[in-house]
């Protein structure tokens, strides 16, 4: 058929050429559903106001219509209306005398939500017969409007069940993305797959759809890859037919950015008589340096020091289509420059892509497409986490009266170069502008990706085939000068030139064959396909230290004095991965549907006899709204699902595990002057049996739709268990000298109930989506060695284990918090000697008056870890979104609110700034509410230069905060113009991001990702943006 | 031509399917060596030798936290408010100070490499006879030396610390056990360095490129420490030492420095870049402009007066001033006190400190900071200019043979020989110009060794728990506060710095284990009596 629908289209070309003369004043057209089926019997209705023509009638069998005789004038409107496929009408079209009117018309299926094709692994399926968790995300076209440059940002808070937490506000880090909770011990990434081609590089302003399969069963086809977390497809913009003629397509915005809710640093005045109290409250006798009499200079403010390192950051992005094709061949062009910028200084991304897609019909069964792609990123960073010299922590660690700049235009230190006699009060604080500053990374790399496809339909009837080939390069160049830094604080007097560059490859060739017929009432498929893959990385880094001249042209090898201090570094990696899948369904009668598919995947990683692991799934679902018993005129849809499946994860096992390799290492104690030497040893002990770490899944679902779609439901219910945990072997004393070998063992569930719903309507003129959904999650540990004290230590800590407080047991949460619980502050010494244990001896024998009270859990007369409780965890207890739509006239608005609950976080930042024994750092300004015998209501404990009692370090819940949140996330407001000129569309809009922040949190921004540890993190900033979109 | 076209892909794919086999992808990796060829020839056997020092470069060992339990002397105080530093000098640490536990796994990670290199030196069949003894040699002192270290510091009489040697069949199998008693340890540590010391090449034979590697008086100088040692509990093991002092004098060639222009100078020249491989070299931690040990800096005064990172810690008392006689040239050539003159970065400097908490600071390791001009320390090519790791080009002395000739003189004391032990002892007062003592007693062998080795790596505070002097640990200690501290010609008032303490010899003999370790041990070990 497909033969001849071409043959229909060339002759229709022909036709419509060789009749432009004879048939002047006549309007004809061609109409098509959107699998470019031509549509029989469709109505079309021919009007203007101005001359009072009418005109109807109704498409052939070949989906052609033609009205004669229609009168010259403009302003001609085309009604086109089916049963079961949603009216169309197009206007402004304008009749020259001996003129013709032709058009090419796709007309898309009525109830378009449930009818729509949502795409799934390996294939793509109509949403109202889905069996599987499988979630579309909603508002796509609002979402690419507001100013966030990454799917991450985009899908944040829209599908349940999907925890989306920015990594703080760094412009070169996306936020991370758990599907359905965190089953495992090392990194879940989730895997994107986008136009079939997992980990390919995209555009995001390209992106069409975004699918995500939550449940196993629906991820279980792209088996050990799915990252155990879950698959995100994408699917792009691809080349149409445009009947010859381009289209060019303009969007882009500019928006302007600024962080909030910032934390400020004592005055210098201040500064002193926290310091002066400090030791005071300590019995020392407060340092000369901080006596206003002998060291006037450091009593004067000169410095806002949080305000030097922010700035209104601009975030822009620029995206241009071009399309043009004929149903034979067409093209797609897409360019794309953006721009992010931090709100602190000197950090960005940059991204700028081109893109060239083609899709060539050689015969109706025979097609192919060709994409390819090409991206270069350009970044720079900061780091913000580190309890020492973090950059906002640096911002609050240096004195005030320091200037940023001495007048010599040298970055400034903590004091004056000539005026060192009192530079011992400061500790070793680094000015966090020249930090930024100095940054002057060049970190660019390029991704070009090449993908070829070949599609072979009705090889015999139903059976379709394709391969597709795809490779991905990679390049990148660092060059990185740290220069000296001399000024007084921290001073570095090594200058050092890093280089590193990687050359990195991977291709993925996949041969999959499709099977699909309907006979009588029965529906068949089946899916078979074979995967091979490879990924490399070649490169090499090398640095030097000494140069005499730092200018900038001054920074290169040759003029470098020291080669020998850090060695040269290589490598050299290939990893490959073989995988064969296969799927069955079946459904009958569009009641009952079944899925089983099978995926077999072999990694090269592992030892051998160790390498493959067979993982399955199934789903089933029964559509009771198509049994003939039921006869609900209001429920278009019910239908149950369920489902199981199983995914592999092998993220935390290094290439080449199974060939345990030495650790190099270097000493200097062996040669006169203590030269580098190196060193080898075997640093890990090795399990030749280690495998597959795996997930299972069960889920059950229900889906509803309502009152003719105006009301939709989709609710889920799911328990994942993730089993076999890789991990390093937990009980294993570092008596053992070497790092514990990685086993398979523990396990962790994750369960939670999702609910999504969508309200349609109109009011009047008024169009209006209300749509909301919310999603719990309940994450335990399970099984960790088989004893009830199990637990997994978790070393991240706070300024170099000043604070470890995570730790993982059986019947808590992962990565839970483990802390010495507080009642608040003792207000009397007698109050702090009268709290006893038992024996009757002290429990806190350091305590007096303004520390902290530490509650002993355990009754042994004695703070300890033994006392340590856990107290919940950073991930959401449950997440929600809540979107509306509105349409009037010519003006759209879409707001968004997003929040989270049940999140604690551990505001570690309170440690560095809060802390009076932290020596010679300037501090927060809310410690000047700290307990006083004259303020006795604060929750700060006392200000003293010795921290005795381990107030600041005892890693106790005085830390831990609520991390809740609700956000106005977006608002979108735009307008869509009146047709410009001919065929010119101009959208216009103005949008927000991160307008108002609802939280209890008293740190910048809730949202500080990872693991809760919040030691200043870079926060989340407030977008305001424009932007339009011009089609001609 | 559909057809063909046709037939083309699926006879590539199919031959695509055959090339998917399980070997395909067995890639195998590049680079780093495996762990099965690390003894197999000299070359990479010079690295897996190497591996046994690499955590003498550490911060976690002898470049700073190792000394935190040593602080605990009478000699000195923390020097800046640094409470996890001020909770063990107090003895109300938990044993999870980062301080501690850090300094405890380095030491065993650096005990485990000692460990394989042993057997698979030992298993190698192709490398020469002096090779594997030298290379032998430097891993059986290695294992003694870091087995010495975790011993004497969380050994008690009644709990060894854990411990199991590579040619035990449960090495590796097992979580190494606790062994019975401290005096357990050291016999095998003796074991290993009587080893060592039979194999090990005398220092006089290692060129500028073997420098720094064990030596055969360094396992007979440990032996030495090691018996002294375990003679608290055993004092019968104080007759095997004169011997061994003996033969480091006379088989290894080891002796004071001594014949420069005046006994201050002879004292001086021991802490002398150019004298790191002097003849009273025993064994240090080789340092230089990159790396090495990075306690020198962490003694320099707090940010170095503005110059250089210093990081101000470790600060001596007044009663470790006092201790010396008024005409002992140590005194200043140990303790910096205000007023003190000293070359810094090429430019002359009168002592003076804004952050000293006692108002002293440690002089024996300045004189690397001497080099360089008009106070730039980029001038200065004996330091890193990383201050993030200030070593320098002088190596730290953890054992020098003045600590052996005392030894000496402490064994025959205690053996009842003190007519004897006054050769030894008078050697070392000879050198700096001090009368000798006819008949030493053990309050004279207490007074020559601290004031000889004070500020160094010798541990005073070990020294005072095997002699049990629990009433000088418990003393307040005291430190000069000035009236003016830019002044260096400022006048003060001696003051309590660091209020009495409260040892207690039933619970603090040795220091506490970290909890950590001992949960992740199931069950295996036990916190060190007393904790």
């Amino acid at each position: 058929m497909n033969r001849m629908l071409t043959w229909v289209l060339l002759l229709l070309a022909c036709s419509l050429q060789a009749l432009a003369q004879p048939a002047a004043n006549m309007a004809t057209g061609i109409v098509k559903n959107d699998k470019g089926e031509a549509l029989e019997g469709v109505t079309v209705r021919l009007d203007n106001a101005s001359n009072a023509f009418k005109s109807t009638t109704t498409t052939n069998s070949k989906g052609i219509f033609s009205i004669a005789n229609v009168p010259a004038g403009s302003n001609y409107r085309f009604i086109l209306s089916s049963i079961g496929y949603d009216n169309d009408t197009l206007s402004g079209y304008e009749m020259k005398e001996n003129g013709r009117i032709s058009l090419s018309v796709i007309l898309q299926n009525k109830n378009s939500a449930l009818d729509k094709v949502v795409v799934i692994g390996y294939g793509a399926v109509r949403k109202k017969d889905l069996s599987a968790a499988v979630a579309e995300v909603p508002d796509m076209d609002q979402i690419k409007e507001r100013p966030v440059l990454d799917v991450a940002n985009m899908i944040q808070g829209k599908v349940p069940g999907v925890t989306v937490v920015s990594e703080g506000g760094h412009p070169d880090k996306t936020p991370n993305i758990v599907i359905r909770g965190k089953g495992s011990q090392g990194p879940e990434d989730v895997l994107f797959v986008v136009d079939g081609v997992p980990n390919a590089p995209y555009n995001p302003a390209d992106v069409v759809s975004v699918t995500i399969l939550k449940d196993a069963a629906s991820a279980a086809i792209y088996g050990a890859f799915s990252g155990s977390a879950g698959v995100i497809l994408i699917t792009t913009r691809q080349a149409q037919s445009t009947q010859g003629k381009p289209s060019i397509e303009y969007s882009g915005f500019v928006g302007a950015k600024n962080a909030w809710r910032l934390p400020q640093s004592l005055t210098a005045e201040k500064t002193a008589q926290v310091a002066n109290l400090a030791y005071t409250n300590a019995g020392l006798t407060p340092l000369d340096g901080w006596d206003a009499t002998k060291n006037p200079y450091d009593q004067v403010t000169r410095t806002d020091w949080v305000h030097s390192i922010f700035r209104t950051g601009l975030v822009q992005r620029h995206n241009i289509v071009i399309n043009s094709g004929t149903e034979k061949f067409s093209t797609l062009f897409a360019g794309r420059y953006e721009e992010n910028q931090g709100t602190l200084l000197n950090t960005y991304s940059k991204n700028i892509s081109g893109r060239f897609n083609a899709s060539y019909t050689f015969s109706p069964k025979i097609k192919f497409r060709q994409d390819v792609f090409l991206n270069n990123n350009d970044n720079r960073g900061t780091s913000t986490e580190s309890g020492y010299d973090g950059t906002i922590l640096s911002a609050i660690y240096m004195p005030r009266s320091a200037t940023v700049y001495y007048p010599d235009g040298t970055f400034g230190g903590t004091v004056p170069r000539d005026s060192l006699t009192y530079a011992g009060i400061h500790g070793d604080a680094v000015n966090p502008v020249a930090t930024l500053l100095r940054n002057k990374p060049y970190n660019k790399s390029t991704d070009m990706q090449s993908v070829s496809e070949l599609r072979i339909a009705n090889v015999i009837t139903g059976l379709s085939f394709f391969t597709r080939f795809s490779y991905r390069q990679g390049s990148s160049l660092y060059k990185n000068f740290t220069p000296k830094r001399t000024e007084p604080g921290k001073p570095n007097n090594n200058n050092e030139l890093d280089y590193t560059t990687h050359k990195t490859h991977s291709w993925i060739w996949e041969n999959t064959a499709n099977y699909n017929r309907n006979i009588g009432r029965h529906s068949i498929g089946a899916m078979a396909s074979t995967t091979s893959q490879e990924v490399a990385d070649m490169g090499f880094s090398a640095s030097a230290k000494t140069f005499d001249n730092e200018a900038n042209w001054a920074q290169f090898f040759v003029n470098a004095g020291d080669f020998t201090a850090i060695n040269p570094n290589d490598w050299d990696t290939k990893d490959r991965n073989t995988s064969y899948v296969g799927r069955l369904s079946y459904s009958w009668a569009d009641r009952y549907f079944l899925t089983g598919s099978y995926r077999y995947d072999i990694a090269g990683r592992l030892a051998p006899g160790h390498r493959g692991k067979g993982l399955p799934g199934a789903t089933a679902a029964w559509k009771i709204s198509s049994e003939p018993f039921f006869n609900v005129p209001v429920v278009d849809l019910l239908k149950i699902r369920a489902s199981w499946g199983r995914i592999g994860n092998l993220g935390s096992i290094g290439y080449y595990y199974g060939y345990p390799t030495l650790t190099s290492d270097y000493t200097y104690q062996v040669g006169d002057a203590a030269p580098h030497t190196p060193a080898f040893y075997m640093a890990q002990a090795t399990n030749p049996n280690l495998t597959w770490e795996t997930s299972e899944q069960k889920d059950l679902g229900l889906d509803i739709s309502l009152f003719k779609e105006r009301l939709l439901f989709t609710v889920d219910y799911f328990n994942k268990l993730t089993y076999d945990l890789i991990q390093q072997l937990p009980n294993w004393p570092s008596t053992m000298g070497l790092n514990p070998p990685y086993i398979n063992q523990g396990k962790i569930r994750n369960s939670g109930i999702e609910l999504s719903a969508v309200l349609k309507g109109t009011a009047g003129r008024l169009a209006y989506e209300v749509s909301g959904n919310i999603a719990t999650l309940k994450n335990r540990v399970e099984y960790i060695n088989g004893k009830p004290d199990g637990y997994w230590a978790h070393g991240d800590s706070w300024r170099n284990g000043s604070l470890t407080p995570y730790r993982s047991t059986v019947g808590q949460p992962y990565y839970s918090y483990w802390l010495v619980k507080s009642a608040g502050i003792f207000q009397t010494d007698k109050e702090a000697q009268d709290y006893v244990g038992p024996n009757g001896t002290r429990i806190q024998p350091n305590a007096k008056a303004g520390d902290l009270k530490f509650i002993d859990q355990n009754h042994d007369g004695k703070i300890t870890d033994s006392d340590r409780v856990y107290m919940g965890s950073a991930a959401p207890k449950f997440t929600y979104g809540f979107t509306v739509n509105l349409q009037w006239h010519r003006f759209d608005l879409s707001m968004f609110l997003q929040g989270v609950g049940g999140v604690k976080l551990f505001h570690a930042f309170k440690e560095s700034t809060l802390n009076g024994s932290e020596q010679g750092y300037n501090r927060w300004d809310k410690i000047l509410e700290a307990w006083s015998p004259t303020n006795t209501h604060s929750t700060i404990p006392i200000i003293s230069a010795s921290d005795h009692n381990n107030n600041f370090g005892t890693a106790s819940d005085w830390y831990l905060e609520n991390g809740d949140y609700l956000r106005v996330k977006s608002l979108v407001i735009g307008y869509n113009f009146p047709q410009l000129l001919k065929n010119c569309n101009l959208r216009v809009y103005v949008s927000g991001d991160n307008l108002l922040t609802f939280t209890h949190y008293s740190g910048m921004d809730p949202e500080v990702g990872g693991i809760g540890l919040d030691g200043g993190q870079f926060p989340v900033s407030r977008i305001y943006a424009a932007g339009v979109k011009l089609t001609f | 031509m559909n057809r063909t076209i046709l037939n083309c892909f699926l006879i590539l794919s199919v031959l695509g399917l055959g090339s998917c086999s399980k070997n395909w992808v067995d890639t195998k990796p590049n680079g780093t060596a495996s762990s099965a060829y690390l003894w197999d020839n000299e070359a990479d056997a010079t690295k897996g030798t190497a591996a046994l020092y690499v955590a003498m470069k550490d911060e976690p060992t002898w470049g700073r936290n190792l000394f935190w339990m040593q602080n605990a002397s009478d000699d000195l105080i923390v020097g800046r408010p640094k409470p996890a530093a001020e909770n063990i000098k107090n003895f109300v640490c938990t044993g999870n100070e980062d301080y501690m536990a850090g300094g405890w796994s380095d030491l065993y990670s650096m005990l485990s490499k000692a460990n394989e290199a042993v057997v698979g030196i030992k298993a190698s069949t192709s490398l020469s006879a002096d090779f594997k003894n030298r290379s032998l040699g430097e891993a059986y002192f290695i294992r003694g030396f870091t087995h010495f270290w975790i011993a004497y510091l969380w050994g008690h009489k009644n709990q060894g610390v854990p411990y199991d040697s590579a040619e035990d069949a449960h090495y590796g199998l097992r979580i190494a056990p606790q062994l019975p008693s401290v005096t357990d340890d050291y016999a095998v540590i003796a074991a290993d360095l009587q080893r060592a010391a039979d194999l090990l090449p005398l220092f006089s034979t290692y060129g500028d490129a073997d420098k720094g590697r064990a030596h055969k008086a360094a396992a007979l100088g440990y032996l030495v420490k090691t018996y002294a040692y375990w003679a608290q509990y055993d004092p019968t093991k104080w007759a095997l030492i004169p011997d061994l002092c003996d033969r480091i004098k006379n088989e290894c060639g080891r002796a004071l420095i001594t014949g420069t222009a005046s006994p201050a100078d002879n004292y001086k020249a021991v802490f002398k870049i150019a004298n790191n491989w002097s003849s009273e070299y025993i064994w240090s931690v080789t340092s230089g402009t990159q790396g090495g040990s990075e306690f020198v800096g962490v003694v320099l005064e707090n940010t170095g007066w503005g110059l250089y990172n210093g990081w101000g810690y470790f600060q001596p008392t007044e009663e470790l001033y006092d201790e010396y006689e008024a005409t002992d040239p140590r005194r200043e050539a140990t303790i910096l006190k205000f007023g003190d003159q000293f070359t810094y970065f090429g430019q002359n400097r009168s002592y003076y400190s804004t952050n000293s908490l006692s108002g002293f600071q440690i002089n024996k390791y300045m004189e690397p900071y001497s080099y360089g001009t008009n106070g730039d320390a980029s001038t200065n090519p004996m330091i890193n200019q990383d201050g993030n790791y200030p070593t320098t080009r002088l190596n730290l002395p953890l054992m020098r043979y003045a600590e052996i000739l005392l030894f000496k003189a402490e064994a025959l004391i205690q053996q009842g020989k003190s007519a004897d032990a006054a050769a030894p002892l008078n050697e070392v007062r000879a050198r700096v110009g001090l009368t000798p003592i006819a008949s030493p007693t053990m309050a004279d062998l207490k007074h020559e060794r601290r004031c000889e080795l004070a500020c160094e790596w010798t541990d005073r505070f070990e020294d005072l728990k095997r002699w049990g002097d629990v009433a000088t640990i418990n003393a307040p200690l005291h430190g000069r506060i000035h009236a003016t501290k830019t002044d260096p010609a400022s006048g003060y008032t001696i003051q309590e710095v660091w209020p009495a303490r409260h040892f207690d010899p039933a619970k603090h003999m040795a220091w506490p284990i970290n909890p950590d370790e001992i949960s992740l041990s199931n069950g295996v070990y036990k916190q060190t009596p007393g904790w």
